[in-house]
């Protein structure tokens, strides 16, 4: 499974790093939603 | 302010960091500034919409980098230095209800991946001796803020209770010739009571020296010094036996069990430490669903700890908890989740 990291830094000049996780049924790039709903272990069904 | 003060009798660093009094206190679900931020709502720390996994300086750090020199002027008993370091809070979802029980295999491999970059990444800053990865859940450990998250502590120095750790395993290697977490483990396995979980890479217990009542140890079975070693299916097997852990201590009363959670690793110093073993320790709070186990007068005050039970029976309750089996877990991982 790969992961992808996205650095950003905030106004007050803290980091942030988003983390996201290629799996076979959802591919993602770190710093965006899943481009479609999965089974329901990505959003606990939320959506 | 914001800094280092030496404790000349307990021969330890005391951070002092004014500011962390006006963090965020349990703010409304409505204003968790954990969850991301919504179009037209107010800002959180986190800018874009959802997001898997986010780790990012905390707002309000027991230790910074660049750090601000101390305010007062030390001395040579009561030495001062910058509070140098690093905190960092890591989001495990952007998902506000639930907690670490409620991610998938899936989701926590993700977490040990991310886990593993931090370590790697703010242990080879040269300010940065020592990495602690933690967990406090649960309004009774003190939370500020119920949104699933972590910490991760980059110090500039090994804390105490690491050091002696390290200084026991060295004294434990010199004197037999053995690592003293093995050793632990193979008596441990000998004895069998006190095991509640167990799989190809690691074996979880409620030790024979336990000071809580339901204190678990996570203990690699090969001798890793941090996470930094460990394969593919160590990093599987990690997930397996960490939801499982979870899974039984929340089934143990059907209810959310607040614990602190806190991954042991060497230092990230530059020294040699092959004689430490990567650990986890779990110390919730409970001693039976509705009582606290306080850290009163005689811990406290003077650092030994009264059990109020013994490990075997404790380690026995756990272990009959579901799930009875990791490999009980791989199947009905979501079906055993048995609260709320």
């Amino acid at each position: 499974m790969a992961m992808t990291k996205k650095k950003i830094v905030l106004e007050d000049g803290r980091y942030l790093i988003y983390y996201a996780f290629e799996s076979k049924e959802t591919p993602k790039q770190a710093g965006n939603a899943p481009a479609k709903c999965c089974d329901g272990k990505c959003c606990g069904g939320a959506k | 302010m914001s800094e280092l003060r030496w404790h000349p009798i307990l021969e330890e660093w005391v951070i002092t960091a004014t500011h962390r009094q006006d963090r965020t206190f349990l703010p409304p679900d409505d204003y968790c500034p954990l969850c991301p931020t919504q179009p037209g709502a107010f800002p959180t720390e986190i800018p874009s919409g959802e997001y898997e996994i986010v780790t990012f300086e905390n707002k309000f750090p027991s230790l910074q980098h660049p750090a601000p020199q101390p305010a007062v002027e030390g001395s040579d008993l009561y030495k001062v230095r910058p509070a140098d370091g690093i905190c960092e809070v890591v989001c495990y979802s952007s998902r506000h209800g639930g907690t670490l029980t409620d991610a998938s295999l899936e989701e926590m491999e993700n977490l040990i991946d991310v886990w593993t970059d931090r370590f790697r990444e703010l242990g080879s800053k040269d300010f940065v001796d020592y990495v602690l990865i933690f967990e406090n859940k649960g309004k009774d450990i003190g939370v500020t803020l119920t949104h699933p998250h972590g910490q991760i502590y980059a110090f500039p120095f090994i804390p105490p209770k690491i050091q002696r750790e390290l200084d026991s395993a060295l004294k434990h290697k010199d004197r037999t010739g053995n690592c003293l977490f093995c050793d632990v483990i193979d008596e441990e396995q000998r004895d069998g009571r006190r095991i509640i979980a167990e799989n190809d890479s690691f074996v979880a217990m409620i030790p024979f020296f336990a000071r809580y009542p339901y204190e678990v140890y996570i203990f690699s079975r090969k001798h890793h010094q941090t996470m930094l070693s460990f394969d593919d299916s160590e990093r599987e097997d990690l997930a397996v036996i960490l939801k499982a852990v979870l899974l039984k201590y929340d089934n143990l009363w059907d209810t959310s069990q607040p614990y602190m959670m806190i991954m042991h690793q060497a230092p990230m110093d530059g020294r040699d430490y092959g004689y430490y073993h990567y650990h986890i320790e779990f110390h919730p709070p409970h001693r039976t669903k509705v009582k606290l186990k306080y850290l009163a007068g005689c811990e406290s005050g003077a650092g030994s700890f009264i059990n109020d039970t013994v490990a075997e029976e404790k380690a026995a309750e756990l272990r009959e908890a579901a799930p009875r089996t990791t490999e009980q877990l791989r199947i009905t991982s979501y079906e055993l989740r048995i609260t709320e």
